[in-house]
């Protein structure tokens, strides 16, 4: 039997080649998710991890907890603590990547041996750290001995620091009077070293930043052994425990425990009051929010294209068994069993996905590498690679997709393993309606997706308000899209014959004969296509959606990033103030300092500059609304104008329009749409605004803005349950002029708009003159980050992945079905030339056939394609988007993506045509007639 | 005084050789024959003989390697493929061993179409419930090919060859594939067709049964003419 099947594959390579490539596709499509998804975690962990490095200025990898002993009182917390100091990193299951401890004890009276008159009594205190030989580097003298001298002193090093502070030098004996030992002698300490601690590693970053400035470092094992000792009790010492762990370590996996089991560390009584939460626990938190939301993206995004790769095994076992039915009916009427036959296919298929298994994994890989460096849709940028294990997971994913494989494949070879010759001859002779199509699921199906659409459309609020609660996109959107698609092809297909019955009878009497047959052909053999037909408005259709939603997702966030950051670069400096001065003294009048604005203009490739000056505590009172808080923006509208980014449509007229007229009215404002449409105020109505410190400004309004660069027109607003809403953002725009007029100088952005990648000329000059800066953000760089996110970078990756799928399917499926097509009618061409037809009849005949059959399903596709997209990309843009959607959203159907689409379509079907040229041309009416009678 | 029957197809010394791995086979060998119009031709010959070989000549799908071939006078020969394309349209039905009807049509459509390619306008409709009803098939037009038995499509493959009034039906082995009683009923409609129709009819055959019922009867036996 195995020969019989191997010899069954051989006779039509081809066939079993597209097979073998479309079962390796899809395992490694389902091989390559968790091979992605395991991937872009780690660096997705990494990222939030450095993320919180910079944000909070600490390496989120530290625990660290501390104590204090007062005259032996809580002296065995110590013995404790550093028990957990050592046994921490396994409990949690981290490695360490390096551990710190270190005592001092309180400040003590120190004098010097020698007779110095420059030196007084002062204030030491005797501390150590442990390992400090290994991470610092000996500046003079050399590292102190662990026991004491000959003359009982304990040796210690200090830093430069201290040594200037403390005025002690190399070799110099300080006596503490007030310390006494176990033996009760006074404690004597000898300075052997001066020292540099290294900072440069990440192991010592929890070296003191105050560089122990006053203290004298001893050993630590004679620091235990001396203040430690459970015999004397009389100190007061302070330890603090530093452990750095390797949290890049940490997979999904280990997470629940890690977290479960640092909370209850840290939840220890002895440790509670002594132990900030560990950084890496925030970020875990973030992280598993944030996973849960890539992984459900990820997984909805890749139903469509497993289920056409499946559809596509599915046609071509289909096809190759209706090669195979005379076989299969031979084989059955000699007395093969149906399950003979059953295990025939099984073990083909088995066979088909064992190779597909082998080789699929690897091209996982490759795919999932490519994935990961999707930079956008169809880019890529292969800089930073992922890295990538196989794990058990990976294997399960891949066997499933080959196991679903076999089941597609063996169902309708089993179903047709019950035909015998007569039955295979009377089937043929049925040509009734489509199960489907009986069933009205076509109908049923695009009904359920507008049902759906409706839905979420009239519920946009509550997807909003999910997003922002963290959720994922609903699967049921998408689903909901991909039924619009699947529902609306169906719906072509119902209707495709009776669109082409219309053409046909237009000309039924003038139908040249070669058209005659090839509509005939289409209306009354159509079933036969309608898989390949349905194939086709899929793949076009969810090429454009995919792609849509790709270029889409990118442009819509670097639209509104570049919106809400407002200009090329916004910047704050510090202003020297009297802050403190108020502080202490509230009749002082706050005053600050401006720095000096026109350097900004000097500037090497600054184009222009404006001072904004924003305050989000503001109130303003009209009426009988009394003091609502709302949001200000100072502007001097001229240069404004020139500086900021601001898409031009937003608002009714162009956004100078408003600006001259405010420039023209010093006391005007602008008042954001929130102001007529839930305040009711007009055009023309004075308000009062006024800061929190009481000072207030009239102002009359000139115009209500939707939009304005910087604002958002919603602000999400959370309770103290944790639910979040959103409610409208008020604001006004007023001059600054007025606004510095009323609330006096304050510090205001400098916004600046710079030439072509000229920013760096700014970050130079600002290092260069060491301008001091509060706030410093870089359009250029906000949109890069954009780009690099992992839910972003997922989305195009697999997009385009789905994309690139889609168009081989396309390619393929469209050339295999052709062929064989052609390849089965080659008797039928015999006897038209028999007939007289001339080739070029044949060929017109077989090109209207494919343009009935193949180009009107494309145009169709390309149609649906266009319509979901518009009514479902705003939906799941909303995913994405979140709360940084401000603006109205922006479809983007990228011409360039079309065109790929339409090029690669093209060449299909000019390909399509070169095989049909060719098999024309090589046809002999003879031997094509002669193929009949075998 | 007896009128000599015309001459439809005349041939003069036909050769047809094939190339088959290299060497060369003369399926035909020195082949000349007249075929009188109007009569029911027959050629006989086993299996290999060279029968299709010739019939495909004389229906103008095939070109000799050498020897000349007229039809109705004209040399087939030097015709040129759109000559011979032309001549099939209008001049010659041809009627083939398998089942040849277009499986989408039914045997109306399937006629209809003949008559489309030979250009046929005029009463078109008539033409072809003629033709079914000739066939027998009278009652059966709107059928499709699947669902008639093989010796029904072999009748409106005839009708189908003979809608367009050609002047010679070519039929390949038509009988091969139907049992006795219908390969007879075929026949009879052939003697029948070239009474009513005044076609020529050539057929090739290789079951002896039938051989009685031509009028003129050629054998091949390994490409050569048997007298």
């Amino acid at each position: 039997m195995l020969r019989l099947m191997i010899q069954k594959l051989k006779h039509k390579k081809w066939m079993a080649l597209c097979l073998i490539i479309s079962n390796c596709l899809l395992i490694s499509v389902a091989s390559g998710y968790p091979l992605f998804k395991n991937g872009s975690a780690k660096r997705m962990l990494n990222d939030e991890l450095a993320a919180y490095a910079v944000e909070n200025n600490v390496n989120p990898g530290i625990i660290d907890f501390h104590s204090t002993a007062n005259k032996g009182q809580n002296l065995n917390d110590f013995v404790e603590m550093d028990g957990y100091a050592y046994s921490l990193p396994d409990y949690l299951g981290l490695e360490m990547q390096s551990r710190s401890i270190h005592y001092n004890l309180i400040s003590s009276k120190a004098a010097s041996t020698l007779a110095r008159d420059d030196i007084r009594d002062q204030m030491v205190k005797i501390g150590s750290v442990s390992n400090l030989a290994l991470h610092s580097k000996v500046l003079a003298g050399r590292m102190y001995e662990k026991m004491r001298d000959k003359d009982g002193c304990f040796e210690a090093v200090v830093t430069n620091d201290a040594l200037v502070k403390l005025n002690v030098l190399l070799d110099e004996v300080i006596k503490f009077p007030n310390l006494k030992d176990e033996n009760g002698k006074e404690i004597k300490v000898k300075i052997v070293g001066v020292i540099e601690p290294d900072r440069t590693s990440e192991d010592t970053v929890f070296l003191s930043s105050s560089n122990y400035e006053d203290e004298f470092l001893i050993s630590q094992e004679l620091f235990s052994n001396t203040f430690l000792s459970k015999n004397i009790r009389n100190y007061y010492i302070h330890g603090d425990w530093y452990l750095l762990l390797k949290v890049g370590e940490i997979t999904s996996k280990k997470m629940p425990s890690l977290v479960k089991k640092t909370e209850d560390f840290v939840s220890q009584s002895v440790i509670t009051k002594q132990i900030s939460t560990p950084g890496y626990l925030e970020v875990i938190n973030k992280y598993q929010k944030l996973e849960n939301k890539i992984d459900v993206t990820l997984i909805i995004l890749q139903v469509p294209v497993m289920t056409l790769l499946l559809a596509f095994i599915f046609m071509l076992s289909n096809q190759l068994l209706s090669l195979e039915q005379n076989e299969i009916s031979l084989l059955k009427s000699r007395g093969a069993s149906k399950g003979q036959i059953g295990l025939l296919y099984l073990s083909q298929s088995g066979l088909i996905a064992l190779i597909s298994l082998v080789a699929g994994i690897p091209l996982g890989m490759l795919l999932c590498r490519i994935l990961g460096s999707a930079s956008a849709f169809l880019e890529f940028d292969f800089t930073e690679a992922l890295e990538m294990r196989i794990n058990g997971e990976v294997i399960l994913y891949a066997l499933t997709a080959a196991l679903i494989s076999i089941l597609v494949t063996i169902i309708p070879a089993l179903k047709s393993s019950g035909f015998t010759i007569v039955g295979l001859k009377q089937k043929k002779a049925r040509s009734s309606k489509k199960l489907w199509q009986k069933l009205y699921l076509d109908f049923i199906i695009f009904g359920v997706s507008l049902y759906g659409f409706y839905n979420f459309k009239n519920s946009e609020d509550v997807l909003v308000e999910q997003v922002l609660s963290g959720k994922a996109l609903d699967p049921l959107l998408y689903l909901s899209s991909v039924l619009f698609i699947l529902g609306a092809g169906m719906l072509f297909l119902r209707f495709h014959p009776l669109f082409v019955k219309l053409l046909f009878s237009l000309g039924k009497k003038k139908w040249s004969p070669s058209y005659y047959v090839s509509f005939l052909q289409t209306i009354r053999n159509g079933s036969s296509r309608q898989f390949i037909m349905l194939f086709l408005v899929l793949t076009v259709s969810l090429g454009i959606f995919n792609s849509t939603v790709a270029r889409t997702i990118i442009s819509n966030a670097e639209y509104n990033e570049e919106y809400l950051v407002g200009a090329d670069i916004v910047l704050k400096e510090y202003w020297p103030s009297n802050e403190l001065l108020v502080k202490l003294n509230p009749s002082v009048e706050l005053k600050y300092k401006e720095p000096e604005y026109e350097k900004y203009l000097k500037i090497d490739g600054v184009e222009s500059a404006a001072r904004v000056y924003i305050n989000d505590e503001v109130f303003f009172t009209y009426d009988r609304y009394q003091q609502v808080k709302t949001g200000l923006i100072g502007i001097i509208p001229k240069e404004f104008g020139e500086t900021v980014s601001f898409e031009d449509g937003l608002l009714p007229y162009h956004i100078n329009y408003y600006l001259n007229v405010l420039s023209q009215n010093p006391e005007g404002i602008l008042c954001s749409a929130a102001y007529k449409n839930i305040y009711g105020l007009r055009l023309g109505d004075r308000i009062n605004y006024s800061d929190k410190d009481g000072n207030k400004i009239s102002g009359k309004i000139l115009g209500f803005v939707d939009y304005w660069p910087t604002q958002s027109r919603t602000k999400t607003e959370s309770l103290k349950d944790g639910t979040t809403f959103l409610s409208d953002n008020l604001f006004i725009v007023a001059n600054l002029k007025a606004v510095q007029d009323g609330f006096g100088l304050r510090p205001y952005y400098v916004f600046l708009k710079t030439g072509n990648k000229e920013e760096k000329n700014v970050r130079q000059y600002l290092s260069d003159e060491k301008v001091k800066l509060v706030s410093y953000t870089n359009l250029d760089n906000a949109l890069e980050n954009l780009r690099q996110d992992t839910l972003f970078q997922g989305t195009n990756g697999i997009l385009t992945m789905s994309f690139i799928i889609i168009l081989v399917l396309c390619l393929a499926g469209y050339l295999i079905y052709w062929i064989l097509s052609i390849k089965q009618r080659e008797l039928l061409f015999g006897v038209f030339r028999a007939m007289g037809m001339k080739r070029s009849e044949i060929f017109s005949m077989l090109i209207l056939e494919q343009i009935l059959t193949g180009l009107i399903p494309i145009i169709i596709g390309g149609i649906i394609g266009i319509v979901v997209s518009k009514l479902y990309v705003p939906l799941i843009m909303i995913a994405y988007a979140g709360e940084k959607q401000v603006l109205p959203l922006r479809l983007t159907m990228p011409g360039s993506d079309f065109i790929k689409l339409a090029f690669a379509i093209l060449v299909m079907m000019g390909a399509g045509i070169v095989v049909l040229a060719n098999i024309i041309r090589k046809m002999n009416i003879t031997s094509a007639l002669k193929l009949g009678e075998d | 005084m007896e009128i000599k029957p015309k001459n439809r197809i005349v041939t003069q010394n036909l050769f047809r050789s094939f190339e088959v791995g290299g060497n060369v086979v003369n399926a035909l060998n020195d082949i000349s024959i007249e075929i009188p119009e109007k009569k029911l031709a027959i050629l006989k010959g086993k299996s290999g003989s060279g029968k299709t070989t010739l019939i495909n000549l004389l229906g103008a799908l095939d070109m000799p390697t050498s020897g000349h071939i007229f039809f109705d006078g004209n040399d087939l020969t030097k015709m040129n493929e759109g000559e011979r394309e032309l001549l099939r349209r209008k001049e010659i039905g041809f009627v083939f061993q398998s089942v040849s009807l277009i499986p989408m049509m039914s045997a109306y459509e399937n006629v209809e179409f003949a008559l489309r390619l030979a250009g046929i306008e005029d009463k078109r409709h008539e033409r072809i419930v003629e033709a079914l009803k000739m066939v027998g098939l009278g009652n059966r037009m709107e059928h499709m090919p699947a669902e008639m038995s093989g010796g029904e499509q072999q009748r409106v493959a005839i009708a189908r060859a003979i809608a367009h009034r050609p002047k010679v039906l070519f039929a390949d082995e038509p009988t091969a594939e139907l049992d006795t009683q219908t390969a007879l009923a075929v026949v009879k409609l052939f003697k029948e067709l070239v009474e009513k129709e005044d076609v020529t009819i050539v057929m090739t055959t290789h079951d002896m049964g039938l051989m009685s019922a031509g009028d003129v009867v050629f054998e091949l036996n390994d490409g050569v003419l048997v007298v």
